[in-house]
């Protein structure tokens, strides 16, 4: 018979580095054993002692990571694969629902459940090209945690920059002008009382359909869009960056929060300049501007890191 | 701060009945640690709370040297430093020249 929490510990030993399972994991789940191995000798139900040992378990774990992540360095030696895909996740998670719900607290009394289900529906897709690059971005300085990553992390974050990148030209191309088009024809359906078909604008047209249009708001707002598109790379090669020369977390994550704060207003006011005439190279700003000061930041880690080897 | 807690290490609340409860016993154990506190202490924070005491070197641990009869994980004893000791004497001294002068 399998004992309890060897699942559990097999999952953690894959997250955590030995300190911490040494320390708190495997103490944890040592307790957990004896407690519902004694409560079935005694003839009790195991079962409310283990849930009550796996709540105190996450509770732990929890805590935990809280702490953890405010330390300026971890202990563990190297950071996991699975908290450099992990954590841009829940950044991103949360990002999302943070940008939703301004527009669903504007709509407090709107309308049946399906049709405010149909609201957060049309609003997700216009979120995701912002809140993805940005949720990688400090997703990624989350798992860094003011360490340089090594080289295989580095690739990692790449590839997770590539799939970001993959997965907002997807949303621009179809999710958003959706989403958008959708949520206009629901708000004007609703303050009209009857459906109302509504013609599509710049906002609601896909990268392809944009291409074909040969007014100038349209090519600009179409180079924004695909700079829109570009911006993961940047933004986590700037996390990396960051993360490589900021030894303290929370200054890290302010760093990152900042950066990602304005490239989102820089987006809005590049876009409503590129409409006002600004050439549509000006689009491409932020992302250079994130890639050279994240390569920078990453040379001079990398330089700084070579010389205290060759001191010692 | 780094060289302010050198000269004079800060001590929780926890972390005094933690020390207090193993300056009296040989060895303890997590939850043994959770039962004797008679609920000041919640098994969801004393690992958490432990691990940062051991980093601090309040208190040292081990893994009990026999594994238990159903072949679960060993578990982890805690016990008191030298200098968990005198911290703990320092700071309750320190309380009781100071609490008749807060009472007064």
């Amino acid at each position: 018979m399998r004992l309890p929490g060897t699942r559990l510990r097999a999952l953690a030993s894959r997250v955590c580095g030995r300190d911490t399972m040494e320390r708190l994991i495997d103490p944890m789940l040592a307790d957990i054993q004896a407690e519902h191995e004694s409560a079935a000798r005694r003839g009790q139900r195991g079962r409310i002692v283990l849930w009550r040992g796996y709540l105190s378990f996450w509770l732990a774990v929890g805590l935990h990571c809280l702490a953890a992540a405010f330390q300026p360095r971890g202990r563990d030696a190297d950071i996991s694969l699975f908290r450099v895909v992990a954590y841009p996740i829940v950044a991103f998670l949360v990002l999302t629902a943070l940008l939703i719900a301004p527009p669903l607290q504007a709509f407090p009394s709107w309308g049946s459940a399906s049709e405010r289900t149909a609201l957060v529906l049309t609003l997700v897709p216009q979120a995701l090209p912002l809140t993805i690059p940005a949720g990688l971005c400090l997703g990624v300085i989350g798992a860094l945690r003011g360490r340089r990553p090594t080289t295989a992390r580095l690739l990692t974050v790449l590839a997770l920059a590539a799939v970001s990148t993959v997965a907002v030209w997807s949303m621009l191309e179809w999710g958003v002008p959706a989403g958008n088009q959708r949520f206009r024809e629901l708000v004007a359906s609703h303050l009209a009382g009857r459906p109302v078909h509504l013609e599509p604008g710049l906002n609601e047209l896909g990268l392809s359909r944009l291409a074909q249009r040969t007014d100038p708001p349209a090519v600009r707002h179409s180079r924004l869009l695909w700079a829109l598109c570009f911006a993961s790379g940047p933004l986590a090669i700037f996390a990396c960056g960051i993360s490589a020369r900021v030894r303290r977390f929370s200054t890290a994550l302010a760093l990152g929060l900042a950066a990602c704060l304005a490239y989102i207003c820089a987006t809005f006011g590049l876009d409503e300049s590129l409409r006002n005439g600004l050439p549509g190279a000006a689009a491409w700003i932020p992302n250079v501007l994130l890639f050279v000061t994240g390569v920078l930041l990453l040379m001079k880690s990398a330089t700084g890191s070579g010389r205290q080897q060759g001191l010692q | 701060v780094a060289k302010r807690e050198q000269v004079f290490p800060r001590l929780s609340a926890k972390e005094a009945l933690i020390l207090g409860l193993l300056r009296g016993a040989k060895e303890m154990y997590g939850l043994e640690l959770v039962a004797a506190s008679g609920g000041a202490l919640k098994r969801g924070t004393v690992y958490v709370t432990l691990g940062r005491m051991e980093e601090k070197g309040f208190i040292a641990s081990h893994q009990e040297p026999e594994a238990p009869a159903m072949g679960g994980l060993p578990r982890r004893l805690y016990k008191p430093t030298a200098y968990g000791r005198q911290l703990l004497a320092a700071s309750t001294a320190m309380r009781r020249r100071l609490m008749p002068e807060f009472v007064r």
